[in-house]
């Protein structure tokens, strides 16, 4: 049995600040505005539809007591409709996609709307705590901030700021000529308020004209907690390592955004009998754990597993998407499968548009695919690096 | 009751008197706790009680507990909990009891004192310079056990507690008032006592803050974490913690986490989280062994153990202090400090007056951060007289001769202060590596003769050897440690021998750093580890310090060099002299040392020695520990050391040797003398006969069978 995705719809992204132009709207709207799209894009029989499989990093707030529900009680798709919130850190919105997929392939389940959401404004990443920084079993000598461990990414492998600063201005300006060309127009859902009117339709977060020049004058962001705090966790593991250079900042690291995708994402059969048509299948998701420290590794082994059960190799895959993290993450992968920036990203990443935690893994996978249909071209795979130290990876074939 | 008094006054007040028999000052151990609460009990219980005082008869409060009781403890773990679990029974009987109970802190109350204070509903604290309160249980592995982490955090909140409890931090009346650990300061002219009872007439009946129902715990959210930022700080106390002890010290930890659990859980369930990481504590070796460093021996060796018997104290007048550079500077202020009287000649008045000029910089600082006033400075610099006469050491009774380490110019020195000086006047030479036997032959009474090395900086460091020449007499080292003790540094007493014991031994681990880099392991890796393993500086760091061309001249004077010492000489031979990579102070040494830029390890090393990519982290560790351990018991087995002790005192002060280890002849049984024999075994098959441990070594650790090879505890 196959699953397959019938749509893919997303929010624009808006900044995650207060001055953004999504903080006026909260998370469930983002989400039942995308709700009520693909109920219209496809004339959807809402009774059909079983669960709602929605990734949400930051689950305290409005964003707390299962989102999901909350979300699918609003939209008005009937009493029938479950809805589950899942944390797994960045890849939520790609591990939403999967156990929607798997259910389907099982036979459990014949339709199901999976995806994910994030407002980085009104609910501020880290608001939920966790034991993983504040209990000393699990963070004393263990525990490293994220961009601490992209630095010694960077250090380890000789990544230098020029390096890093090339990759994010190439993703400012492959961003902004996919908004050029519309690229996105297939997906993208505006997000209007009460009366219609129109908040937001395009990803506010870009800075069309970010240079070499400019990037070069930002400083570091991590050096000083590094140097009064954590570098020496992250040295006293990476002893080969002598100092970290800190090289990411503002300019080549994702950047907070708020945000929502979802996918429509059924069998064979539910779609026949619903009209629907098919895009692509999800041929292949996979997830690994690895080291937690250094934490942002997992792309590389969740991809090679991906494509090794799928019985595919590297360049089996036509489009690469890869969330950028941070700049090193997605250089690492390329170096690592040996594939060339040209099929990586083409229409920028998280870099220039913004990473909403949740939402993220469902928007490149929903990029990847209708860059598919845009170019002609059959397979892409979507993999993100995760926080605590995993990866995952979703391959997509169009029909 | 031998250590407790109780007397109850007419309006109904009782006193519960700390004055423990025979000791100067009030200590808790078994006997004297049982005491105290079997007191407070009969208090509690007495219908005609209206209120409790607990004071103390001595100048202090209660200095806190028996250190050596919890070092020899032999129960198991479940009798150290049941015995916690008391304490924190009774404690809670006294809180619990709506009676006022009110601590009059006259004097110090560090440890298990302060946290018997905590537990009583009002503390009045006696406002004098000297007094102190403070959780200070951390200086020496353990951390509070009798409730101090919890009620600290309910008064506090996790940030301060942590702050105060991991750095031992002890607070004056005013700072503790002000944090609200003490609730009133009674001035030096007011009776503790009588401001206690009208506390006690005024509030007859009292709750403690967290024993009321909707008490939370200053600090901590409901729920979510980062509002209130504590998500963010714990993040951030872990990570200090961690970077400061590098996961080495099992009580940091431990300690981290009784706050961190205590601060969810009410009262009574947060002292059991803490007995429970207390028991955990006790029994980990590390805290075992920083117990008996840090305050047994370390403690003993400050109080003049090493001193030999039937001498009287010496007291010293006047010391001459010849050499105004660094370490004579420095010599000079530690002196005056302890109120001595200083002559600080050099060859020149500007020299003198520059060695002078130290210590009104140390003091400078000192005024700028609180800790002197203008007028203690003056009178700590009047008593620095400096002179480029050799005159005015005429009526000194100590000589500490501090010149450039060079035999002729000792000698000479040596000859032209003689002629001047007391007979009864000891002459000591401040030497890190010159033999005080061959000094001494420039001497007219080498039985007066005997050296004092200290470290530098000399107002930092804590440990001074005290060399012992051949001719040395027993009194003249009976009135150096009187006069080491007086300046309050802590003295070992070691025999003469080539570099005596720290600076030989310090030697060995400088050696093996750049022996490894020499086999191309690569150098972030040697430095790295250093650190990992407890070390305060990597070995490639701490040569670029003292500088390699120094170094290498001290062996090239070596008569008697092993063979992996001349292959050793050579490379660093190469390093110096082809390489021209020397010292810090040239810039080129293991590091770079950019203008204005922080140092790094120079890029061309990895070129130089061909890089290893396969090698062993601990096998790096292991080689800089023990090449150091063996090499001190060597110290030990040939008569430089007198005692094991002194190398564990002498390598945690003068070396820097990891605390948690105990010190570098504890180190055998932290890691196991089988384990320790077997590891020295492998490592001498592979990198040379250095590795080999002496026979008498292998003997004991045979002899040993199970046990401990050196103390029983």
């Amino acid at each position: 049995m196959d699953a397959y995705i019938y749509d893919s719809v997303r929010t624009p992204r808006g900044i995650g600040k207060k001055t953004g132009s999504l903080s006026q709207v909260s998370p469930v709207q983002l989400v039942t505005t995308l709700l009520s799209a693909l109920k219209e894009r496809n004339n959807l029989n809402t009774s059909y539809v079983e669960d709602l499989v929605l990734g949400c990093v930051t689950q305290a707030g409005e964003q707390g007591g299962n989102i999901a529900k909350v979300a699918a009680q609003v939209a008005d798709y009937g009493d029938h409709l479950a809805a589950v919130s899942l944390n797994r850190y960045c890849a939520s919105g790609l591990e939403a996609v999967n156990q929607a997929a798997a259910r389907v392939r099982s036979g459990w389940s014949d339709l199901i709307i999976a995806g994910g959401v994030e407002s980085m404004s009104r609910v501020p990443m880290g608001i939920d705590g966790s034991a993983w920084v504040m209990e000393p079993d699990a963070a004393f000598g263990k525990f490293v901030p994220q961009g601490i461990s992209a630095d010694l990414i960077a250090t380890k492998y000789g990544y230098s700021r020029n390096d890093v600063d090339s990759f994010a201005v190439a993703s400012q300006n492959r961003a902004n000529a996919a908004w050029a060309k519309n690229a996105f127009k297939k997906s993208i859902i505006p997000v209007t308020d009460v009366n219609g009117m129109e908040i937001l339709a395009i990803d506010e977060y870009i800075r069309a004209n970010t240079t070499l020049e400019a990037l070069g004058k930002l400083n570091p962001s991590f050096e000083k907690m590094g140097e009064m705090l954590f570098n020496q966790t992250a040295l006293d593991t990476y002893i080969e390592i002598e100092r970290i250079k800190h090289v990411h900042h503002a300019g080549n690291s994702s950047g907070l955004v708020d945000g929502a995708a979802l996918m429509l994402i059924g069998s064979k059969e539910i779609g026949e009998k619903l009209g629907l048509t098919p895009r692509a299948i999800i041929k292949m998701g996979s997830i690994i754990g690895s080291e937690p420290l250094i934490m942002l590794e997992g792309p590389t082994p969740a991809t090679k597993k991906a494509l090794k059960k799928a019985g595919m190799t590297a360049s089996d895959i036509d489009l690469w998407e890869v969330n950028e993290a941070f700049a090193v993450v997605p250089m690492r992968l390329m170096e690592n499968m040996k594939i060339d920036h040209s099929i990586v990203n083409v229409n920028g990443g998280a870099i220039a548009m913004g990473h909403p935690l949740g939402a993220t893994g469902c928007m490149i996978l929903g990029t990847a695919l209708d860059e598919l249909e845009q170019q002609d071209k059959s397979t892409a795979l979507a993999t993100l690096c995760v926080g605590g130290g995993m990866g995952i990876a979703t391959i997509i074939e169009r029909v | 009751m031998q250590h407790i008094k109780y007397t109850i006054d007419t309006d109904g007040i009782a006193f519960i008197t700390w004055d423990v028999a025979n000791s100067p000052v009030n200590i808790m151990n078994a006997e004297t706790i049982s005491e105290f609460f079997a007191t407070t009990d009969k208090a509690i219980n007495d219908a005609t009680v209206k209120g409790i005082v607990i004071n103390s008869a001595k100048r202090d409060f209660i200095a806190g507990g028996d250190l050596k009781w919890f070092l020899n403890f032999d129960g198991t773990k479940q009798d150290c909990y049941d015995m916690l679990a008391k304490t924190h029974q009774n404690m809670r009987q006294m809180e619990l009891s709506s009676k006022p109970i009110v601590a009059a802190i006259s004097g110090l109350a560090l440890g298990g004192g302060l946290e018997i204070a905590l537990a009583c509903n009002h503390r009045i604290m006696l406002n004098h310079p000297a007094n102190r309160i403070g959780l200070v249980e951390c200086s020496v592995g353990l951390f509070p056990g009798a409730g101090g982490t919890q009620r600290f955090l309910r008064l506090l909140g996790p940030r301060k507690t942590i702050e105060y409890i991991t750095q031992s931090r002890k607070l004056t009346a005013e700072q503790a008032l002000k944090d609200t650990l003490v609730n009133q300061i009674c001035s030096p002219e007011d009776d503790i006592n009588a401001l206690a009872k009208d506390w006690i007439l005024q509030n007859p009946e009292v709750q403690q803050p967290w024993d009321y129902k909707r008490f939370v715990v200053p600090g901590t959210p409901n729920g979510i974490g980062q509002v209130s930022g504590f998500t963010e700080f714990y993040s951030v106390s872990n990570a200090m913690a961690y970077k400061t002890t590098h996961g080495n010290m099992p009580h940091i930890k431990n300690v981290l986490s009784a706050i961190y659990h205590g601060s969810s859980t009410g009262i009574d369930k947060a002292l059991e989280v803490e007995t429970r990481y207390f028991v955990d504590t006790l029994f980990t070796k590390e805290t075992k062994n920083i117990i008996r460093a840090a305050f047994i021996f370390i403690g003993d060796a400050a109080k003049g153990k090493a001193k030999p018997k039937g001498f009287e104290n010496t007291t010293y007048k006047k010391v001459g202090v010849i050499g105004a550079g660094m370490m004579g500077a420095g010599i000079a202020y530690v002196s005056a400090k302890a109120g001595l009287d200083v002559v600080l000649k050099d060859v020149s008045m500007e020299g003198a007056e520059k060695g002078k000029s130290y210590s009104s910089k140390i003091e400078h600082d000192r005024i700028a951060k609180g800790r002197s006033t203008e007028d203690k400075s003056k009178l700590l610099l009047d008593k620095i007289q400096p002179t480029a006469s050799v005159e005015d050491l005429k009526d000194c009774d100590l000589i500490i001769e501090a010149v450039f380490e060079n035999l002729d110019l000792k000698y000479k020195v040596t000859q032209e202060t003689e002629a001047l000086i007391a007979d009864a006047v000891i002459y000591a030479s401040n030497t890190s590596t010159l033999p005080i036997t061959a000094l001494a032959k420039a001497s007219k009474k080498p039985e007066k003769f005997i050296g004092l090395h200290f470290f530098s900086p000399v107002d930092k460091m804590p440990l001074v050897e005290v060399i012992v020449g051949k001719k040395t007499s027993d009194e003249t080292v009976a009135a150096a440690i009187d006069y080491v003790t007086k300046i309050k540094k802590v003295p070992i007493v070691v025999n003469d021998g080539r570099g005596f014991f720290t600076s030989r031994v310090f030697g060995k681990f400088v050696n093996e750093g750049i022996k490894m880099l020499a086999e191309g392991i690569p150098p972030a890796v040697i430095e790295n580890v250093a650190k990992k393993i407890g070390m305060p500086v990597g070995p490639l760091a701490i040569s670029d310090e003292v500088t390699l061309k120094l170094m290498l001249d001290i062996m090239n004077e070596s008569p008697d060099l092993t063979e992996f010492e001349k292959e050793l000489k050579d490379t660093i031979d190469t390093i110096v002299n082809k390489h021209g990579r020397v010292s810090k102070k040239s810039g080129k040494g293991f590091y770079e040392y950019p203008e204005g830029g922080k140092k790094y390890l120079w890029e061309e090393w990895p070129i130089i020695f061909e890089q290893q990519t396969e090698y062993d982290k601990e096998e790096v560790g292991k080689r800089l520990l023990f090449a150091m351990v063996i090499d001190s018991y060597k110290c030990l087995d040939s008569g430089v050391l007198r005692e094991p002790r002194d190398a564990d005192i002498g390598s945690i002060l003068g070396l820097g040797f990891p605390i948690h280890t105990g010190g570098v002849m504890s180190y055998i049984d932290y890691i196991g003398a089988q384990e320790f024999k077997n590891y020295a075994a492998g490592l001498a098959k592979k990198y040379g006969e250095r590795f080999q441990l002496p026979d008498s070594l292998l003997e004991r650790i045979e002899n040993a069978g199970n046990k401990r090879v050196f103390y029983k505890n």
